[in-house]
């Protein structure tokens, strides 16, 4: 196992990732490197394995062919490079997937608490510290049931932050919510892209991804595309299929 | 011109029965005729159990018989063998501790504030420790009872809390097993589990009463009480196991994600985010579960255990109280009423309690 901060090591290697389900291949070949403080954007049809390949980084989906190497550790069967990397990588879901049982304040302790084994206090701190950051300390004594969608993914944001990861993945962190609410989960991700944060994201906000994204990916059919900065991508597209997607997105 | 909305009045009291109850002549005559049906009828019991009862044992079985009411007296002659079966007269005052400390033990295990491994540990340690300690006794001075001496409500009560104490972490190993990926596994598990479902509890109890002895070695065996309730306590949880996994299977994946997500450990998301979901969700079937498991007991009667309903047949079976059964069968039912309802009212306020949380 290698050191986790060996300086030039990307944040991200992914290497000819195969992924199958059954007979079905989700993934081909994937290849991308992401160093540390970048943002990427992932865009592309449904189906096309966007949502596959950021759930491998984390083995949420174990991969059949390839290297995964997340900070330095390669993700294999070892179950300890696994817990050392969920430990660094958060991730964020389309359905916030909060603790129902829990307030908000213990949804962001709990994870710090038993697994980096912080103190109450400290993890308290911790907690209220990112509740501020994502603009909703007055609620942390309620349960999610009790919030709005994007109050709930912004819950969801602070949770994942207050294991103070090194990478954040958002799995498609807006396409359930009410219009009027995707701009208050934006804000907060747009943020933490100014402070520096490693981030892969999911997303069809192109909006955002103009904004925020060194790289924007395109995939289709479990492969990468098209691969260029959101200038570039928005503006000159060389592949067909990714201008047809671009003109179906942006075009209302 | 200005427009006032008001409501409509709320219907008085009156007016609300007459709506419900007399709105047509039909109507009106039927819940006359359920009314008179229901006063006859609660005054007839309370006829029997009250105002024409017997309460004292000054007039004896004689004067308890002709009388045309409820001979209470026979609870009154009888009760210790009721509550405390074959256990000998100068010990009982130990079997009534040892119910008061199985009853705090379980009031206790109920509070939420005692819902920490370790405390729950130490209140189930005690409360056991002091039943057996006080039931059994051969030490501090305590005679010895054996086993096959207790009864009454104690036996009762403490096979039904060590078959729960026993089978509900077993239901919980049984579920999780059941839903493992790997396929021998939980094959295996449903196959014990509907194994054991497919049996009647009677013969589960006759076999760990009476065929296991012959197929384990001595050292092995235990008393009989105890490989009864390890055979209930079997029976318990492969039922269990099916409402916990039907409790699991309500909870969302992306809960089971999130705190991987989170780099949870197995244990960790099975503990913290899994059962405290599945069993809110299970509540109501193990309440039910629970229900049922107490009014079981009573089938232990068929390994010779003297529980509450066997001694309370030997309560009116001596000759001079056989007329008064129904009224020793209607004061253990009420006994029986008393802990059930319990049982009920706790489940209603743990479902009041959980729903502040829910999606």
């Amino acid at each position: 196992m290698t050191s986790t901060n060996s300086t030039g090591e990307p944040a991200l290697r992914i290497e000819n990732l195969d992924k199958y389900y059954g007979t079905f291949q989700a993934l081909r070949g994937i290849n991308l490197s992401v160093q540390r403080g970048e943002k990427i954007v992932v865009c592309g049809p449904s189906g096309s394995g966007k949502s596959t390949m950021i759930r491998c980084i984390n083995r949420l989906e174990q991969h059949n062919g390839g290297r995964i190497v997340v900070l330095g550790t390669e993700l294999n069967d070892d179950v300890g490079n696994i817990d050392e990397i969920r430990r660094e990588v958060g991730m964020v879901f389309q359905h916030f997937n909060l603790f129902p049982h829990m307030t908000v304040l213990e949804n962001c302790m709990i994870s710090p608490m038993i697994v980096r084994k912080q103190p109450r206090a400290q993890a308290e701190a911790t907690a209220r510290h990112y509740l501020e950051k994502v603009r909703i300390p007055e609620q942390a004594m309620k349960y999610p049931s009790q919030l709005s969608g994007g109050q709930q993914q912004r819950v969801a944001i602070a949770r994942a932050l207050c294991m103070q990861p090194q990478i954040m993945l958002f799995d498609e962190p807006t396409s359930a919510l009410d219009p009027e609410m995707v701009s208050e989960v934006l804000d907060v991700m747009v943020t933490l892209a100014s402070e520096g944060m490693t981030m892969i994201c999911v997303t069809h906000e192109m909006g955002f991804a103009r904004r925020v994204a060194d790289r924007v990916l395109f995939m289709d059919g479990g492969e990468i595309l098209e691969e260029a900065p959101p200038d570039e991508f928005f503006t000159s597209s060389r592949n067909e299929r990714t201008r047809q997607f671009l003109s179906q997105v942006l075009g209302h | 011109m200005e427009m006032v909305v008001v409501a409509p009045p709320a219907p008085g009291r009156l007016e609300d029965l007459r709506r419900r109850f007399f709105a047509t002549p039909l109507q009106a005559v039927v819940s006359l005729a359920c009314l008179t049906i229901m006063v006859f009828l609660v005054w007839k019991l309370l006829n029997w159990a009250v105002f024409s009862a017997v309460f004292t044992t000054s007039g004896g079985p004689e004067a308890c018989q002709a009388a045309a009411g409820a001979c209470w007296s026979v609870i009154a002659a009888r009760w210790r063998i009721i509550f405390f079966g074959l256990y000998p007269y100068e010990g009982q005052w130990r079997s009534a501790l040892a119910c008061v400390a199985v009853v705090v033990m379980t009031v206790l295990s109920c509070i939420p504030a005692f819902w920490t491994g370790r405390r729950i540990a130490l209140v189930w340690g005690a409360g056991t420790g002091l039943f057996y300690v006080l039931m059994k006794g051969g030490v501090l001075g305590l005679a010895h009872v054996g086993e096959e001496a207790w009864g009454g409500l104690a036996l009762t009560l403490f096979i039904f809390v060590t078959t729960c104490l026993i089978g509900f972490p077993l239901a919980i190993c049984l579920a999780l097993l059941r839903r493992s990926e790997l396929p021998w596994i939980s094959r295996t598990t449903g196959l014990i589990i509907d194994g054991v479902r497919s049996l009647p509890l009677i013969s589960i109890l006759f076999t760990f009463a009476v065929v296991l002895p012959f197929a384990l070695p001595q050292w092995l065996q235990g008393d009989k009480l105890y490989r009864v309730i390890l055979g209930s306590a079997l029976f318990f949880s492969a039922y269990q196991a099916e409402i916990v996994r039907g409790g699991m299977q309500g909870v969302a994946t992306g809960q089971e994600e999130a705190a991987m997500a989170l780099g949870m450990r197995y244990w960790q998301r099975i503990s913290r985010i899994l059962l405290p979901q599945a069993m809110r969700n299970a509540m109501p079937a193990t309440i039910n579960q629970f229900v049922i498991s107490f009014k079981e007991t009573s089938l232990v009667v068929i390994v010779g255990f003297f529980e509450i309903l066997a001694s309370g047949n030997a309560a009116y079976g001596t000759g001079e109280w056989r007329f008064a059964y129904v009224e020793v069968y209607a004061f253990i039912a009420f006994i029986y009423f008393i802990f059930v309802f319990s049982l009920s009212r706790y489940g209603a306020f743990l479902e009041r309690r959980m729903s502040v949380s829910e999606r």
